[in-house]
């Protein structure tokens, strides 16, 4: 279904809930696999993925068109991301090294994750990266996002985000040959 | 030095059976619930809203009589000369008595000398006149 037809069952209230069915069941695996890269457990991702969903049906009637349905969808899902993650370092008062600890041990720890020994390197060496730094990568590396969908997401200017991936590369290969 | 393009990529995260099955109708359990429970302000509307207007009679009550309080100046400008001039001739008061009760100040005395000695041409024509009359005349 194109985005417009479902748009348009999304801002019809006889139609909504069906149209929101479709929605999700449509993007539900993007935004949640966006997440759990991001926030490393399934229970903190299934909440967020949730929440997420939950604003899109809030603000479905905010959605300009001017972008596509899944870009606007995918921003919320980042900013949804970096905020939970500003708050659990909030929370605890924790400098970003203790919380890329955190989650770090989640990674070796969660029965729910499965990888041989250089999988779980490069996952590792990604909990490095700064929040907005890591999502990027992930956007580009994991996800085969173009740098213009990717600027539309973060509104980051297209030379802004090759730097920054350029630069995460370089910090990922350093700490593979260091570990 | 490793590379990244040597890695392949892999999914090293997994869900519980059957996650993306249910997950739509638990957002939409969600979405129905917040719906259905009232907010904190819905629930106590009724409450706030008479609170409210107690409130605003209250300040109204208040405010009303704090209003700008007219002056007796602003009194007395309001009521014409005409008004005035009837009212003074009409109550017992002397001429010294009105003068004790105003309070000149240094332009009043010069407006009402001016106002005093002013002399209109006709006025000075008479005065000359009266200059030449004989001494004993007046």
């Amino acid at each position: 279904m194109e985005d417009k037809d479902l748009i348009a069952k999304l801002r019809n209230p006889d139609t909504k809930n069906y149209g929101f069915n479709l929605l999700i069941r449509t993007y539900q695996q993007r935004v949640y696999w966006h997440v759990r890269k991001m926030v490393i457990d399934h229970d903190d991702a299934d909440d967020l993925t949730q929440e997420i969903f939950i604003k899109v049906f809030r603000h479905i009637d905010n959605f300009r068109e001017d972008a596509q349905l899944y870009t606007w969808i995918y921003r919320i899902a980042t900013n949804e991301c970096l905020s939970f993650l500003q708050r659990k370092k909030r929370r605890f008062f924790l400098p970003i090294g203790d919380v890329a600890e955190e989650l770090t041990q989640k990674l070796e720890s969660a029965s729910d994750i499965s990888g041989d020994e250089v999988q779980l390197k490069l996952q590792k060496a990604l909990l490095k990266l700064p929040d907005k730094q890591r999502i990027v990568f992930n956007m580009k590396y994991f996800d085969d996002l173009s740098y213009e969908e990717i600027s539309k997401i973060t509104d980051t200017s297209v030379g802004a985000l090759k730097a920054s991936y350029h630069h995460a590369v370089k910090k990922i290969e350093e700490y593979l040959e260091a570990n | 030095m490793k590379k990244l393009e040597d890695i392949p990529k892999k999914q090293i995260f997994t869900v519980p059976d059957r996650y993306f099955e249910e997950l739509p109708s638990k957002i939409q359990d969600r979405i129905t619930a917040k719906h259905q429970t009232p907010g904190f302000f819905e629930r106590f509307k009724v409450s706030y809203t008479i609170a409210l207007a107690a409130l605003a009679i209250l300040v109204i009550l208040i405010w009303i009589p704090g209003q700008k309080k007219v002056t007796a100046e602003e009194m007395l400008a309001s009521i014409s000369t005409e008004e005035l001039i009837a009212y003074l001739n009409d109550i017992d008061i002397s001429d010294d008595e009105l003068f004790d009760a105003i309070e000149f100040n240094t332009t009043d005395v010069e407006d009402l000398e001016d106002e005093v000695f002013r002399f209109e041409d006709s006025d000075i024509i008479i005065l000359e006149e009266l200059n030449d009359l004989p001494k004993d005349t007046l």
